[in-house]
């Protein structure tokens, strides 16, 4: 019995790959083409990360290049570079390699390979992050970053939202966009505003919003806004965004902030990884499930 | 219980639901699991369940039955072990075809159990399943049975005489068992408040130990099950505003083991006795940090020995 | 053993045998007695001694070193096999590829000495850019990821991870080799140093493995490149001196065995 246990975890960390022809059967590991143990899941995977208590569910969305994967890097450079963040230790993952390719996405960004060019093999979206807390206690968070590709197919698809088994699990939704590009032109704006309404009608539409979860909006690449004008130009589209999602989720967001994911040092960068973090709150427990306590309340 | 009370407990927790016919698979497979029910069993299911683990004992013969039942093995994370684990005990508790007794048992080992979740009890899984099988624990006595209080007749046949050929009596009549029976409670409630009153107080400095010590005495000498104690009662009469003095456990545990002679300490048999355990052993039991009241802990102390006794 | 390529495996046993297998060293285990069959730790004892670096192990299944080793403490007898893996099969766990000597290996264990090469904190895993300069971008037609962009630190991750799930509740000694590169002038502790430069490894191992020690160590004792021969012949003392090849704990120690030891002991 022990053997199988260990084998099933071994096939767990093993995991499957998307690309179905990236298995191969050389002997080169440097070679391109592999997939590897830890690597990021699928969402059918998700039950298989599923411990002895439900993770915490983050799901990103947003569409290409708004800042998704450079944001999931930064994370967990943060949590592998300190030993304790946010009273918390970074002890384990089932997707290190997940987390890598984001890692090694943000370094190809930076040099301005045109999005047809960073095409990069085996792109889980699942990944997952064990913390253990200054007094003991196991977090574990996963975190969807599908790639901005999928979220344009669900633009226009019922049936690919339908298939989405993240979104209606999600406790939190953060939803990005790309400052630089929403403080463009004003048909910019509009294009963004559009395919977001499009892509929310559908959530709404085919019961994939949660009504518990939390949704919150990022601004990515506020660096690249320099001068009055566009941080100005920001308030307002921010805030005409902002009304979209109201107006079609039925409330606002939870928060808004503004950042530089390359940044580390970002303070609201930071604050909104915590967020990502921190565990949900405690579930209201029945007062008779403390049974002495109810016998002594009775009593008196 | 039908599938959808399983089906629902276990996919809340899952991202992608376990469809109704593994469901029905995995209920079929606890009910196989009753036929090897046994107190030890329901005692390891319940500790691992509130402890949010899965019992290696547990999971092995779930897996084995499972795979000799459908001839094949299933992934489950192990959530949902946790979950079939409580499934399993809730089962043995509501089974047609045990006796109260038992029944009673089984209850006990869950609200004994339950002081591992103290102060944390927003982390429990189920918590409908375990409220529902708290109620199995106390003694029931059929008091229209027995009014606890012999007639001034019976009394007045019984009094004058040396002996019971002399009374006339027919000891095999019903009638005259019961009203024999009401005068043992009687009795046994006078033995019990003479105890009570006398119990000697002045002895232990602190409530914890006296509390201690009165239920564990109150356990070894009296037929108390028959009285229908309540334990807050006896001890805000006992031990009056000192019931409601708080300290840690672990410090409860250190006042009682350092005031009293090992002999003084009750050995428990049950692995559900966690604060008798505690006492006695010093174990670790992961409550040290928690804060219990006399009131609390006596009536903790109170549940684990009424089960000590129920097994002896 | 265990240890991706190159990360000081080979070199360690080379160095253990040099130093130990005249059963005089007076370190807490020492060879009792030599080996039936040994050539294969002769040759690369002989690099060792001449200051060659000791081959990279290339043969696919593992070499079996079985050493007769004696306890200074009780004068208890031990049988120590030490199979030399090459790096490259351990490499193999992180694309999903374990070869049935690993497996057989794990099941009969008694204890893991993980041997590791990194330096000081590197981040430039995490730099924006890293260069290529031989790669003109217009080139680039698709970027996969290889094994070479996951960074060190999380390759040896991703084998503990592996290891502690074949081989759970083991105890488990993990080594730092190439000590003597290292720049420790701040004095830390070896868990010290690994929990400031390396703090993700550190707690990782520190939540899946409870029992674990860290060590710094130097199974060449230095650099061998641009030895001149004074250098040398200090070294060629300190080797007779049986004061070349140290460990690292919260001082240098020159008996190489305390992993060894450790890990016996529990």
């Amino acid at each position: 019995m022990e053997e199988e246990q260990i084998n099933n975890i071994l096939n767990k960390l093993e995991g499957s790959s998307v690309v179905a022809s990236a298995v191969n059967t050389t002997n080169d590991f440097n070679s391109n083409d592999r997939f590897f143990f830890c690597d990021a899941k699928t969402q059918s995977e998700l039950n298989e990360l599923i411990g002895e208590n439900k993770p915490k569910l983050v799901v990103l969305v947003g569409f290409a290049g708004y800042g998704k994967s450079t944001f999931v890097g930064s994370l967990y450079q943060q949590l592998i570079s300190n030993h304790s963040y946010n009273n918390y230790c970074f002890v384990d993952s089932d997707t290190y390699v997940g987390f890598e390719r984001r890692v090694f996405l943000r370094r190809i960004n930076n040099s301005n390979v045109s999005d047809t060019k960073r095409n990069v093999l085996g792109e889980n979206d699942v990944l997952n992050i064990k913390l253990r807390s200054n007094k003991g206690e196991m977090q574990h968070v996963i975190i969807s970053d599908k790639a901005g590709e999928t979220y344009s197919r669900y633009i226009s698809s019922d049936n690919d939202v339908s298939n989405d088994m993240v979104i209606n699990n999600a406790d939190i939704i953060l939803f990005f966009i790309d400052a630089e590009l929403l403080c463009g032109s004003l048909a910019n704006y509009n294009l963004i505003s559009e395919k977001y309404k499009n892509i929310l009608k559908r959530f709404i539409a085919l019961g994939k919003l949660k009504e518990t979860a939390s949704y919150i909006l990022v601004f990515t690449k506020i660096d690249k806004l320099n001068g009055e004008d566009y941080k100005m130009k920001l308030t307002t589209r921010r805030d005409n965004l902002s009304i979209v999602f109201k107006d079609i989720i039925g409330s606002g967001p939870d928060d808004i902030y503004e950042v530089n994911s390359k940044k580390i040092e970002d303070v609201r960068l930071n604050e909104l990884f915590c967020k990502v973090l921190d565990p949900n709150r405690s579930s209201i427990y029945s007062r008779e499930i403390d049974w002495v306590k109810n016998d002594i309340e009775t009593l008196i | 219980m039908g599938n959808d009370d399983l089906m629902c407990a276990i996919n809340a927790h899952l991202f992608i639901p376990l469809d109704g016919k593994i469901i029905e698979r995995l209920q079929n497979n606890v009910m196989q699991l009753l036929l090897e029910a046994d107190i030890n069993m329901v005692e390891d299911c319940t500790y691992s369940f509130f402890m949010n683990v899965v019992s290696p004992d547990f999971r092995n013969s779930f897996d084995m039955n499972y795979q000799k039942l459908y001839k094949d093995s299933l992934f489950l994370p192990d959530i949902v072990y946790v979950i079939l684990e409580i499934f399993f005990v809730r089962k043995c508790i509501e089974a047609d075809d045990i006796s109260a007794n038992v029944r009673r048992k089984y209850s006990c080992v869950v609200r004994n159990f339950a002081v591992l979740l103290k102060g944390r009890w927003s982390n429990l899984k189920c918590s409908d399943w375990v409220i529902g099988m708290y109620k199995y624990s106390n003694v029931d006595i059929d008091k229209s049975k027995h009014t606890g209080t012999p007639s001034q007749s019976f009394l007045n046949s019984i009094l004058p005489y040396d002996n019971w050929d002399d009374t006339g009596l027919d000891i095999s009549n019903i009638n005259i068992f019961r009203q024999i029976h009401d005068l043992c409670i009687v009795a046994t409630k006078n033995h019990f408040n003479n105890f009570i009153n006398s119990f000697a107080f002045s002895k232990y400095s602190s409530p914890f130990v006296r509390v201690y010590m009165l239920f564990c005495k109150m356990m070894n000498n009296y037929d108390w099950k028959y009285l229908s104690i309540e334990p807050p009662k006896i001890i805000i009469s006992t031990m009056g505003k000192a019931s409601t003095e708080k300290k840690k456990f672990r410090r409860i545990v250190d006042i009682i083991r350092n005031e009293l002679n090992s002999d003084d300490l009750y050995k428990p048999t049950m692995k559900s006795s966690v604060l008798l355990r505690k006492i006695f052993s010093n174990y670790h039991c992961g409550i040290e940090e928690c804060m219990f009241s006399v009131l609390e802990f006596g009536i903790y102390l109170y549940y684990e020995l009424l089960l000590e006794s129920y097994n002896d | 053993m265990a240890g991706l390529p190159a990360s000081g495996k080979s070199t360690y046993i080379t160095a253990l045998w040099a130093v130990e297998k005249d059963g005089k060293s007076g370190h807490l285990l020492t060879c009792d007695g030599l080996p039936s069959e040994s050539s294969y730790i002769d040759e690369m004892s002989e690099s060792w001694m001449l200051f060659k670096a000791v081959r990279r192990t290339t043969y696919a299944e593992p070499v079996e070193i079985s050493l007769q080793m004696k306890t200074y403490k009780d004068n208890q007898c031990i049988t120590l096999s030490l199979p030399d893996f090459k790096g490259e099969i351990f490499q193999g766990i992180l694309f999903n590829s374990v070869p049935d000597s690993i497996k057989e290996w794990s099941k009969r264990s008694n204890g893991i000495i993980y041997m590791l090469q990194l330096g000081n904190d590197s981040p430039e895993f995490f730099q924006e850019q890293v260069s290529h300069p031989n790669e003109s971008i217009s080139t680039l037609e698709k970027v996969a990821m290889n094994l070479n962009h996951i960074s060190p630190v999380i390759q040896n991750v991703l084998l503990l991870k592996y290891l502690c799930v074949v081989m759970p509740n083991i105890p488990i000694a993990i080594c730092f080799s190439s000590w003597d590169k290292i720049d420790n002038s701040a004095k830390l502790t070896i868990e010290e140093w690994v929990k400031r430069n390396h703090p993700c490894l550190f707690n990782f191992v520190k939540e899946h493995f409870s029992t674990c020690r860290f060590y710094g160590i130097s199974a060449q004792g230095t650099d061998y490149e641009n030895l001149n021969e004074s250098q040398e012949d200090e070294l060629a003392i300190k080797t007779t001196e049986k004061k070349r090849a140290f460990i690292y704990t919260d001082k240098v120690s020159y008996d190489i065995t305390e992993p060894l030891n450790f890990l016996i002991q529990e």
